[in-house]
């Protein structure tokens, strides 16, 4: 594992928040690296939401700590260097585009004015036309252009591509990594599609059930487990059992997910460097409820 | 922030004045509409009956023409702050929390605090001024209607003219703009709007009111003050004055009680049952027509503390939890 310096755009130690429901986000310690495009991954519930409006300051932590660039959030508004795009891109609906941009520059020290309408200009997204007429990806495109707008460090995007044609899917990831390209900018971006974060994402958070199992840069995750493949036993895949992510059988082959060079010295598997919807979807499914959530993290140190 | 705000208040806020002009305007034509006829009919600057010029006969077919106006435009002042604190007040959060939209301004660099700030003073102060200039306007325009009023010491003159009814529209917003951020919800902050208010306007007036000012004690023989009511202008209590109590004494000057229901119609007079049960004199207590902006200014600050009160609320829930 490479060791880096750089200094984190997201950390939390110890974070918790509890609604009266119960607990949202417990014991969550990870450090997010500048310079990451991060997928932050979890089942409905897991407490995504939760994360990003901690790092915002709309919520306030139960316990631990969350810092956004070094910055505790406060009463203040959201650290300017942070732009958070929310799940289901509320803007005022009775503005038109244009007043909406208009909002950003004057809600934001930093706004970036012709920057902003050139991304609305480039989505193709009439500057007259209200809010409220747009279509799912228009309005998701405006949205983005008042987060970038705030030229950020740190872009949070929770569920972006949720309502999105894949034409607009793929316009939208283009246009962020197009600024991430060019600012080198931290993204930390949820969603429940795996497929969407793959070739894209270099650093992932799972979350599952209020907590975090797993940390790290994606090439680290994916060097550090393989895929064993290999015929169905009675006695079971006859591995260590600190090492099995996920053990699953399927007909007369089973698979199972290794971590930490548990495969060294087995034999009669095939082996296979995951993928990262395969790594991601072992650690959900071994974190689903039946089976006792395994507390695992990966941090860069 | 204030340019953002003023963007999304505008119609609630121009649909407000409108509104507060619209009323104004009728009570100044009103006014006009009342000198003239005064004029025509000689009873110009009578504020009551009296043995010259304002006498009983053309005072009461001044009062009948313009009795229907006096009933109604009290009522439609009355009704006004509540509505403004209905339709400026309660969407002013409940909106925001109910289409999410308090997530992007609060995801912006702007404190929840100037946030709240900001939006109540655009949508508030337009309305409080709005009803301070529309009560002001109301005490000029009534003036020449104090007799078919019967003045503005008592309800509903005196809720509807002068300072309180700007008062009275800063707690309604008040209560709107917390109600909505502590349901989060219009509706909800609507309907809490009207309760409040309600509870909090006959709460004030019937414990707090009396006691602002002493009132004037006037004493008099039963003769004096048998014309109370009659409008024969020689009366213990002034007709535009806001009554307190009365009461009776026997020859000696003992303090008795007075039956009104054992007058009989064969008294003919109030003053002949007053005599019969043996009662000398009376006197009444009353709060005359020259407290009223003493009155008014007590009021006002009493519900300007409400107001703070609730403001404060909403101010305390805010920096306490969110989302």
């Amino acid at each position: 594992m490479t060791t880096t310096t750089r200094d984190a755009a997201l950390e939390a130690v110890g974070l918790g928040k509890r609604y009266r429901r119960g607990w949202a986000l417990r014991d969550c310690t990870f450090e997010l690296p500048t310079g990451r495009v991060s997928a932050l991954v979890g089942p409905n519930g897991a407490g995504k939401s939760t994360l990003m409006a901690l790092s915002t300051g709309l919520l306030r932590p139960t316990s631990g700590v969350i810092r956004v660039l070094g910055k505790e959030p406060g009463g203040g508004g959201t650290h300017q260097e942070l732009a958070f795009l929310a799940q289901d891109k509320p803007l005022y609906r009775r503005f038109t585009v244009d007043e909406v941009l208009r909002a950003g520059q004057a809600l934001n020290p930093g706004w970036d004015h012709a920057y902003a309408h050139r991304l609305v200009r480039e989505a193709g997204v009439n500057l007259d036309a209200r809010v409220g007429t747009l279509s799912g990806g228009q309005r998701t495109r405006v949205a983005l252009a008042v987060a970038l707008g705030r030229r950020p460090q740190l872009l949070m995007l929770d569920e972006p591509l949720a309502d999105l044609d894949p034409l607009a899917r793929e316009e939208v990831m283009q246009t962020v990594m197009a600024e991430v390209a060019e600012t080198g900018m931290t993204v930390l971006l949820s969603s429940h599609v795996l497929a969407d974060m793959e070739g894209v994402c270099d650093h992932l958070i799972l979350l599952a059930a209020g907590r975090v199992h797993l940390v790290g840069d994606v090439e680290d995750l994916i060097a550090d487990h393989r895929l064993m493949i290999g015929p169905r036993r009675p006695a079971g895949h006859g591995l260590r059992p600190e090492s099995v992510v996920e053990a699953r059988a399927t007909g007369r082959q089973e698979t199972v997910l290794v971590r930490d060079g548990g495969w060294h010295g087995a034999t009669g598997w095939e082996l296979h460097e995951p993928t990262l919807e395969e790594l991601a979807m072992a650690y959900l499914r071994s974190a689903s409820p039946q089976r006792p959530a395994r507390t695992r993290q990966e941090t860069v140190a | 922030m204030t340019w953002v705000a003023w963007r999304q208040q505008r119609p609630q806020v121009l649909a407000s004045l409108a509104v507060i002009a619209a009323v104004a305007g009728v009570v100044v034509f009103f006014r006009f509409d009342a000198m003239s006829y005064m004029r025509d009919n000689g009873i110009t600057g009578c504020l009551r009956v009296d043995e010259g010029r304002c006498e009983s006969a053309a005072m009461n077919a001044f009062s009948d023409e313009y009795t229907s106006y006096v009933s109604v435009i009290p009522l439609v002042l009355l009704c006004l702050p509540v509505l403004l604190g209905m339709f400026a007040g309660a969407p002013l959060f409940a909106r925001e929390f109910e289409h999410g939209t308090h997530i992007f301004t609060l995801t912006q660099s702007v404190g929840r605090t100037r946030w709240w700030a900001t939006k109540s003073t655009i949508a508030g102060v337009p309305v409080v001024v709005g009803t301070l200039v529309l009560g002001l306007v109301a005490t000029w325009g009534l003036r020449p209607l104090s007799y078919v009023a019967h003045g503005r010491m008592v309800t509903p003159g005196f809720e509807t003219q002068g300072l309180v009814l700007a008062a009275y529209t800063l707690v309604a917003f008040a209560v709107g703009a917390t109600a909505g951020l502590l349901a989060r919800n219009t509706v909800v902050a609507m309907a809490s709007t009207i309760g409040l208010y309600l509870v909090l306007l006959v709460g004030v007036s019937a414990l707090a009111r009396p006691h602002y000012l002493d009132p004037v004690e006037n004493r008099g023989t039963v003769a004096e003050g048998a014309a109370i009511g009659s409008q024969s202008g020689r009366s213990l209590v002034p007709d535009d004055a806001w009554r307190v109590d009365s009461s009776y004494f026997d020859p000696s000057g003992q303090k008795v009680s007075f039956d009104p229901s054992s007058c009989r119609s064969a008294d003919n007079s109030i003053e002949n049952c007053l005599t019969r049960q043996n009662i000398a004199s009376l006197s009444a207590r009353f709060h005359p027509d020259n407290q009223f902006w003493g009155f008014q200014l007590i009021e006002s600050v009493v519900f300007l503390v409400i107001a703070a009160a609730l403001l404060g609320t909403g101010v305390w829930a805010l920096l306490r939890r969110l989302l």
